[in-house]
């Protein structure tokens, strides 16, 4: 197997990175921080981490199927005429966990996309101010993009 | 980047099926165009790749130990893979036959 940079660069090493660039120093006299377990839990930057790493396994395990079948397959007629059919799909999709799949299938992608693109800003295009800025564009398209989805699918 | 680009399709398709018959077929058509079809096929090739990056930074950050040894980031990478095959042929199942 070739060996990609990411085999060279230990994840250590990236993380420091980001930290020395996203974190401010504390002051070396500031008292050591004090969190309750629930603040701790509602911190926006965790939470925006795991919804990039479930939308990470979302756009690795499901989605090439997705996009192989609804993308491909079809346009090439490879599926059963009535695979597609509005009759059917409309009573698939009605069925709360198929809604429960989809809001996921649709939403975490756009999480993991908000967080990858807004790294992008700051790390690859070397953007470093416009933080806040940044960090509503991408998680506001996220979250627009998730509540359409609920609304979409609520009315269906 | 690609990934986002599909949830906005799927996201298409929903809103279409939400308004009816007519709508819905209007958008299937639109998924047959030869344009469409070309981006389908870019989408699943940077699909295929983060699939596979990712299953492979996932073996870097999560170690799996059994006993006292480490599991080889080769065999956690297969594993996934396996998994994603497994994963796959079911939800294909779901979507054309079920």
């Amino acid at each position: 197997m070739d060996r990609s940079p990411i085999d060279e660069l230990s994840l250590g090493d990236i993380l420091e990175e980001s930290d020395a660039r996203e974190v401010k120093r504390r002051p070396p006299n500031a008292r050591p921080r004090r969190e309750s377990r629930m603040r701790q839990l509602l911190r926006p930057e965790p939470m925006f981490w795991g919804l990039f790493s479930a939308g990470g396994f979302v756009a690795a395990l499901l989605l090439p199927i997705t996009v192989g079948i609804l993308g491909i397959a079809f346009a090439a007629g490879w599926l059963p005429v009535e695979a597609l059919s509005y009759e059917r799909v409309v009573d698939l999709v009605r069925h709360p966990l198929a809604k429960l799949y989809l809001l996921a299938l649709v939403s975490l992608p756009l999480f993991h996309w908000a967080h990858r693109f807004r790294y992008i800003v700051h790390h690859q295009l070397g953007v470093h101010g416009l933080r806040r800025l940044v960090a509503v564009a991408c998680y506001g398209t996220a979250i627009a993009g998730a509540a359409l989805a609920a609304l979409v699918l609520f009315r269906i | 980047m690609f990934a986002a680009v599909f949830s906005v399709i799927l996201l298409l398709l929903l809103s279409a099926l939400s308004q009816g018959k007519e709508a819905y077929e209007g958008f299937l058509r639109w998924l047959q165009l030869p344009a469409v079809v070309a981006l389908s096929s870019i989408i699943l090739l940077a699909m295929l790749y983060h699939a596979g990056t990712w299953f492979r930074l996932t073996a870097h950050i999560q170690v799996i130990r059994v006993g006292k040894n480490d599991v080889p980031r080769g065999a956690v990478v297969a594993a996934l893979l396996g998994i994603w095959i497994v994963v796959s042929a079911i939800v294909a199942y779901l979507y054309v036959w079920f």
